[in-house]
């Protein structure tokens, strides 16, 4: 175990390094201070002024899936070339020829990238739950307890780019995961919509009722992300089929990086 | 003596490294075909054949980064599948590489801490070395900024922390000037008067000659000949020669 956590400190220091990550923190710290004015601003709508809070709240939530939607596509940014860049550039075969098992690589370098971009998202959810409570001293308790929920997002997105990576180019596995995960919002999406009382009066048959099987399995990144949002506004949430999306997503994690453990375990060096 | 070592289990005692019938094919191409050979303690041991033969990749798969298609590598009696084979050995890979990004001094404090070795015991093995590869002072700048020779210094170095029992050299003189080839010679004699393994994948026929015990002939994946210097290399010869005759199939 201390050599996973010693790999994943060494991947927090190699992205620590980078001029790009730097780059990144300051474009998403810029956005944040930018989202400052939505509080300030006094909103009114058919002559009636709106509630300063309901104002903090509604923003906040626009705030956290941007956020969270952000830190997916930094996350598979991130991760598309670390494993192709290590092994051109001598880092595996610095860890490999020591006693590391390829399993204590693989997963200290996925703990280290979700441990840096988890840290990132939470920091800037952070930011945005202090400013609204700075501007209408309304706290939102939900925020970063939702923000740790869409870290599992991270370690997905994550997987699934190291494990593509290692069977494509780094590019073309960034632009698969993006794709996959993509793909899963929209039906999530989809099926949301599908759920509305309006929808449901506008199609009445049983397949816009009972979603596919496969939608039931698919990597639910999009409902954790919804599942986070109504902790922070307390509203109802609502899910397809009988399991949750967290555990829906947790099952697909451990898909993955039992995936990638396989693969990368056969990969030649 | 062999039935003497069988029947009181004394090869672990013996072997630091074995190969048993190791194969390893890409689609139809035998890369290495059946090769079979033991080095025992404190033998220096010389992979000889051209480009191409399959020597890179038997010290890719006694390292662990390349599984053999059949058979089996050990050291010291431990598959190279499990870590801990990897425990005492250093390894320099042909022309090393080293993450730019790093400085030579951090590179070799990851290698120190990925054996074990950390804090003040790791600052004093770097610096020790760092100076026995003379690469004390360059070791502060990035390694993106150093040449051929140096990475390969810095590579020796980092394959020698910890004082491996066994040392695996991919061409080591590949990219060094002939100081560095000279200082590579001693270093490579210290050791092997410290009583250290070393297996050496070399084109160098004349350094071999002077510092290696036994040599094996690869040629096509498959082990042609291994044997002892003084046993292979007649009077009037030199392993060149050997070598020449090895590889174009004469016999002698």
């Amino acid at each position: 175990m201390d050599k996973v956590l010693r790999i994943a400190w060494y991947t927090v220091q190699d992205q620590l390094q980078r001029k790009s990550f730097y780059l990144l923190l300051a474009v998403s710290l810029l956005f944040v201070l930018f989202l400052r004015g939505c509080y300030d601003a006094s909103y009114t709508i058919n002559h009636q002024q709106v509630n300063s809070i309901a104002v903090a709240r509604h923003a906040s939530l626009f705030a956290f899936h941007l956020i969270a939607g952000g830190m997916l596509l930094m996350a598979v940014l991130i991760s598309m070339s670390i494993l192709p860049v290590d092994q051109n550039d001598g880092t595996m075969v610095l860890y490999l020829c020591r006693p590391i098992s390829r399993p204590q690589y693989v997963l200290g370098r996925l703990a280290g990238l979700w441990l840096l971009v988890s840290l990132f998202m939470f920091v800037l959810h952070a930011t945005i739950m202090l400013i609204a409570w700075q501007k209408t001293d309304a706290i939102l308790p939900g925020y970063l307890i939702a923000s740790l929920i869409c870290s599992l997002n991270l370690f997905f997105a994550i997987g699934l780019t190291l494990l593509c990576s290692l069977i494509m180019p780094g590019f073309v596995a960034a632009l698969a995961t993006l794709a996959i995960i993509g793909f899963g919002f929209v039906s999530d999406g989809a099926i949301r919509l599908m759920s509305t009382p309006m929808a449901q009066g506008v199609f009445q048959n049983k397949a816009a009722q009972e979603p596919a099987w496969w939608r039931l399995i698919y990597p639910k990144l999009s409902m954790v992300q919804h599942y986070g949002a109504t902790i922070i506004s307390g509203d109802e949430f609502y899910t397809i089929g009988p399991v949750h999306p967290l555990v829906n997503v947790a099952v697909c994690c451990a898909i993955v990086v039992a995936i990638l453990l396989f693969v990368f375990g056969k990969k030649e060096i | 003596m062999e039935l003497v070592k069988q029947f009181f289990n004394l090869n672990f005692i013996q072997n630091m490294l074995t190969l048993t019938s190791v194969t390893k094919t890409y689609g139809p191409t035998r890369a290495v075909d059946g090769v079979s050979f033991q080095v025992e303690n404190g033998e220096v041991f010389a992979l000889l054949g051209p480009n191409g033969a399959g020597k890179t990749t038997i010290v890719k798969m006694i390292m662990g980064l390349v599984w053999p298609t059949a058979g089996a590598v050990t050291i010291n009696n431990m598959p190279t599948a499990v870590p801990a084979s990897r425990a005492k050995t250093g390894y320099l890979e042909e022309q090393h590489r080293i993450p730019p990004r790093l400085t030579g001094r951090e590179y070799l404090s990851r290698s120190a801490a990925l054996i074990g070795l950390t804090g003040g015991a790791a600052e004093a093995e770097i610096d020790r070395v760092l100076t026995l590869c003379g690469m004390r002072a360059e070791s502060f700048g990035k390694a993106g900024g150093y040449s051929k020779g140096m990475r390969q210094r810095i590579g020796l170095a980092a394959a020698l922390l910890g004082a491996p029992q066994l040392l695996v050299l991919d061409e080591p003189t590949s990219g060094l000037d002939p100081f560095g080839i000279r200082d590579m010679r001693q270093i490579l004699e210290t050791l092997k008067q410290a009583g250290a393994t070393i297996v050496i994948n070399s084109h160098i026929l004349s350094e071999v000659e002077k510092i290696c015990d036994t040599v094996a002939f690869i040629n096509h994946g498959r082990l042609l000949a291994k044997d002892g210097i003084s046993a292979l290399v007649g009077p009037g010869e030199t392993l060149e020669d050997v070598f020449v005759r090895a590889m174009e199939g004469k016999n002698g």
